[in-house]
């Protein structure tokens, strides 16, 4: 039983209590009424002191003097004792007293100075709270304490370190085993008083190690239990922040808010809603009445204002409902041909798919009976969806045959007028060589029909027609035979995923459809496939006109089979490029393209030209009309390996004909990082200059500066905005004479 | 030891505003002050037993806490680990039955002490210690109308001086 004796409260405290503070006390007694505690008894006090942790006992005995007159006598000693037992604070060690113990574990700042900021646990070896920032000034590294040690104390380094308190610390980019310099000092002091060998040296050392070690015993035991109490009230905050959480959320669902209106994944920053949850303080009637206008005027603002992202939540719910389904029941649908081209993103698009997520604005869940509906026209569906494909494509190629045989045309139009020009011009020549007049009538002026006199059209118009109409052709024989129309080497599409436009066959573009990446995660630009709807591909004829040209440039036949030019993979090459892809070989469709972008590009040049009165001579290097190179000296602009064409070297490949052939093809993708490290990157930029950077490879873009690598600038690219260099002056002069028409005629002003 | 008949009999008090109050003798004897007063004036005397430091507010309230708490079992002696078993818990209804302004709360804890009724001057003095854990002494300061004493450069020094007033 604690001792219930009453401490006495002297005078002279209380007459300076009135003397230093007689005229705040007076005004404080006036304004308000003091409370009855300072009025209890000490007694009563002390029952209250002993419900108290020792934290809340050093901040009571820093209230008001008598209270820490009280708390600071050491008869008040029992009721420290029983606020540590209570709270299982470890015993006060001997050589503290129950005050300053409570303050080593549980004060603030610097325990000798002012500052405020210390380490983050005291220093219990030195019994004491310390800044870091002027450490080093009173402690000292333990591994120079032989350095420090004067001559004649008879002990080794080590033996004194025995009898000091020392700590290894780490702090920032320090660290290190301290001992505190005054400790040194008092030490060295005492041994250099006491004779060497005598009693008293050795019973003081004696002591002295014996302290030393109950001060590191106890301080273990002390960080022990302050990192345990530590972790205990993190563990006790996270439960109150729990339990308010919940206490809250509980409380606006009575009052019939509902899920969204409780979710503030939304929320704008200034939104007051997670500081009002996130606290350990539990919820009281009177913080409830204060947090609740607060919460509910949040929760207008979401309902006012983030609308439509809830809406969009609910969808992608709904959504994800329908797909998981959708992959529930897939295996039903694994016996309907070319089902692995309908995806998820096709079934979202459904009618009755897209009429039952959004119903009462998706608020309504997928239920069994819900999905029953999509299930009945999910079969049809699916077999549609090839068919859907097939004809798209065979429509847009039918359009883009035409629009090639009238380019085709066009340019023989234009091809026939220019001869009849020239012709023209010859005769005239030819009549003034000869003395003659126009009005002469003694002239025969030899005959020189124009192009639209013919009566009828010539045999080349029906040439046009038998290379570009690819209807003609009968589908090949077998269960599943893909239209003839959509299997020529000149059934190209463009495919367009966020601005990027790649040209791929037919066979391709339904294996990048039904083709699903390996990992998922692996490729963060993955953002899924779109629904076939919404996909973005076309084809034009140009693409057309631009492939049949290549053929025969190549040497093949207009009835060449797609499936030939995929087998022969990237042996392609261009012969007007000295760097680039195109230059190294490019597959079929890359070749097509990079033709397509080179003539555009082109297009674009003097367009400019135009545009900026800049004068410049420019030349289409990469034209397929002969009777346009030609007379420029160049020869055939591309090629590839001779032997590839002839029975034994070459591929004889009839594949892909047939659905079931390109289905075979239809599974998982290499990640694209992994890909990279296997084959070139198909999606190169190409270009003039390549990519317009002017870099050959990607490689000489990591390794090598561009300024440096290429240092002679065309200038006349500059004029059209295109930043352009070369590698030597020689490989100027070569761009010069192939774009700028001739490199000699333009030396002067621009080089 | 309490009998059959004690549990029938009833208790006069009367308090320092003179007001009776005629209660239970198992509800009165929740005071330990009260019942040993009872033994001293025997089981046949009707005399009202005089409570000059509690008024008729206070009595009512403490007088309701006993009501509650008759049923109670003695309260077992204190033992010498009495102390590590000290949480601030309260039960439910006490909670409650404490939620009353501070100058109510203090003269209840007087009552108590007074009257020798051990558990609830516990659940007073434990209220009291809940609205000061955790608190800074301004905190205290504040709930409490304590008038700060000390002047700043004191106030200053008393944060370092953490010794026992004797050894200083």
């Amino acid at each position: 039983m604690p001792p219930r004796k009453r401490i006495k409260v002297s005078d002279e405290q209380d007459d300076l209590t009135s003397e230093t503070n007689a005229v705040t006390k007076k005004k404080a007694i006036e304004s308000v009424k003091l409370s009855a505690i300072v009025a209890l008894p000490n007694e009563i006090f002390a029952e209250i002191a002993k419900h108290s942790s020792p934290e809340d006992l050093l901040h009571l005995a820093r209230t008001c003097r008598q209270w820490r007159v009280m708390l600071m006598s050491k008869a008040s000693k029992y009721i420290w004792e029983a606020a540590r037992e209570a709270h299982s604070v470890p015993n006060c060690p001997d050589d503290l007293n129950e005050p300053k113990f409570a303050d080593l574990l549980f004060g603030k700042g610097c325990m000798s100075c002012s500052a405020s900021k210390t380490f983050k646990h005291p220093l219990f070896e030195f019994r004491t709270r310390f800044p870091d920032s002027i450490f080093s000034l009173s402690f000292f590294k333990t591994k120079s304490l032989y350095q420090k040690l004067p001559s004649g104390l008879f002990i080794n380094a080590n033996d004194f370190l025995s009898l000091i308190p020392n700590l290894s610390l780490k702090w920032g980019n320090k660290s290190g085993n301290y001992a505190l310099q005054s400790d040194c000092d008092l030490l060295v002091q005492s041994l250099q008083t006491l004779p060497h060998g005598s009693e008293e040296r050795i019973k003081y050392l004696e002591e002295r190690k014996e302290s030393t070690q109950a001060i590191k015993m106890s301080s273990r035991e002390m960080r022990m239990w302050l990192e345990d109490s530590e972790r205990q009230k993190e563990r006790s905050k996270h439960e109150s922040m729990r339990n308010r959480r919940a206490e809250i959320t509980k409380r606006l669902t009575a009052l019939g808010y509902g899920d969204e209106d409780l979710d503030s994944r939304f929320d704008e920053r200034d939104w007051k809603w997670r500081s009002l949850f996130d606290n350990s303080t539990p919820l009281t009637e009177r913080s409830w009445k204060s947090i609740l206008p607060q919460l509910e005027k949040t929760i207008k603002l979401r309902r006012e204002l983030k609308a439509p992202q809830f809406l969009t939540l609910r969808r992608s719910r709904r959504e994800y409902e329908m797909k998981t389904r959708f992959s529930q029941h897939l295996p039903q649908l694994e016996n309907i041909p070319r089902h692995k081209l309908f995806l998820e993103a096709d079934l979202l698009e459904l009618p009755v798919v897209k009429e039952l997520t959004e119903e009462d604005e998706c608020r309504v869940a997928l239920t069994e009976e819900r999905w029953n509906g999509v299930q009945n026209v999910l079969v049809q569906a699916v077999a549609d969806h090839a068919a859907k494909i097939e004809k798209y494509c065979t429509d847009a190629i039918a359009d883009a045959e035409q629009g090639a045989m009238d380019l085709a045309k066009e340019r023989w139009y234009e091809n026939r007028v220019k001869s009849w020009k020239e012709m023209e011009e010859a005769i005239d020549a030819e009549m003034r060589e000869l003395g003659y007049s126009s009005d002469d009538s003694g002239y025969e002026r030899p005959g020189n029909m124009h192009p639209d006199e013919f009566e009828e059209n010539p045999d080349e118009f029906h040439d046009i027609d038998d290379t570009y109409q690819l209807d003609y052709e009968r589908n090949a024989e077998g269960p599943d035979p893909v239209l003839a129309r959509l299997t020529f080497a000149q059934s190209l599409f463009e495919r367009n995923v966020r601005g990027v436009k790649t040209i791929m066959s037919y066979a391709e573009l339904l294996r990048k459809r039904a083709t699903k990446p390996l990992l998922p995660g692996f490729n963060p630009d993955f953002d899924g496939p779109v629904a076939w709807c919404k996909e973005d591909i076309r084809t034009s004829g140009q693409i057309i006109d631009t492939a049949v040209l290549l053929l025969e440039h190549l040497g093949f036949d207009s009835r060449t089979k797609m499936a030939y030019m995929s087998a022969c993979r990237d042996v392609f090459f261009c012969r007007r490029c000295s760097r680039g892809p195109a230059s190294d070989g490019v597959t079929w469709p890359k070749l097509v393209e990079h033709f397509i972008y080179e003539n555009n590009r082109y297009s674009g040049l003097c367009q400019k030209n135009l545009e900026r009165d800049a004068d410049v001579p420019l030349q289409n290097d990469h034209s397929l009309d002969a009777e346009e190179y030609t007379p420029l000296g160049f020869g055939v602009p591309v090629s590839m390996p001779k032997n590839l064409r002839t029975a034994h070297g070459g591929p004889s490949t009839n594949a892909g004909q047939l659905y079931t052939q390109l289905e075979a093809t239809w599974g998982y993708e290499m990640p694209q990082g992994l890909a990279n490290d296997v084959e070139m990157d198909e999606d190169e930029p190409v270009g003039i200059p390549w990519g317009d950077m002017g870099y050959d490879s990607a490689d000489d873009l990591l390794y090598e500066d561009y300024d440096t690598l290429y240092t002679e600038k065309c200038k006349l690219c500059a004029k059209l905005g295109v930043s352009h260099a070369e590698r030597s002056r020689i490989r100027l002069e070569q761009h010069m004479k192939r774009r700028h028409v001739s490199f000699t005629r333009w030396r002067s002003p621009f080089l | 030891m309490s009998t059959t008949e004690d549990k029938t009999r009833k208790v006069k008090l009367v308090t320092s505003d003179n007001e009776e109050f005629e209660v239970d003798w198992e509800v009165a004897t929740r005071s330990v002050l009260i019942k040993h007063m009872l033994e001293d004036i025997g089981e046949s005397e009707e005399q009202a037993i005089p409570l000059p430091n509690v008024t008729a507010n206070v009595l009512k309230k403490v007088l309701e806490w006993c009501e509650h708490h008759r049923k109670d079992p003695e309260p077992a002696p204190e033992s010498s680990d009495d102390n590590r078993k000290r949480t601030l818990e309260i039960g439910d209804w006490d909670a409650k039955f404490i939620q009353v302004d501070q100058e109510m709360l203090f003269e209840i804890i007087l009552a108590a002490n007074y009257l020798d009724i051990k558990a609830l001057l516990d659940v007073g003095c434990k209220t009291v210690a809940n609205m000061i854990k955790g608190k800074q002494p301004e905190e205290i300061r504040k709930m409490f109308n304590i008038v700060n004493d000390f002047t700043p450069e004191e106030e200053a020094q008393i944060k370092k001086e953490n010794e026992w007033a004797e050894d200083r």
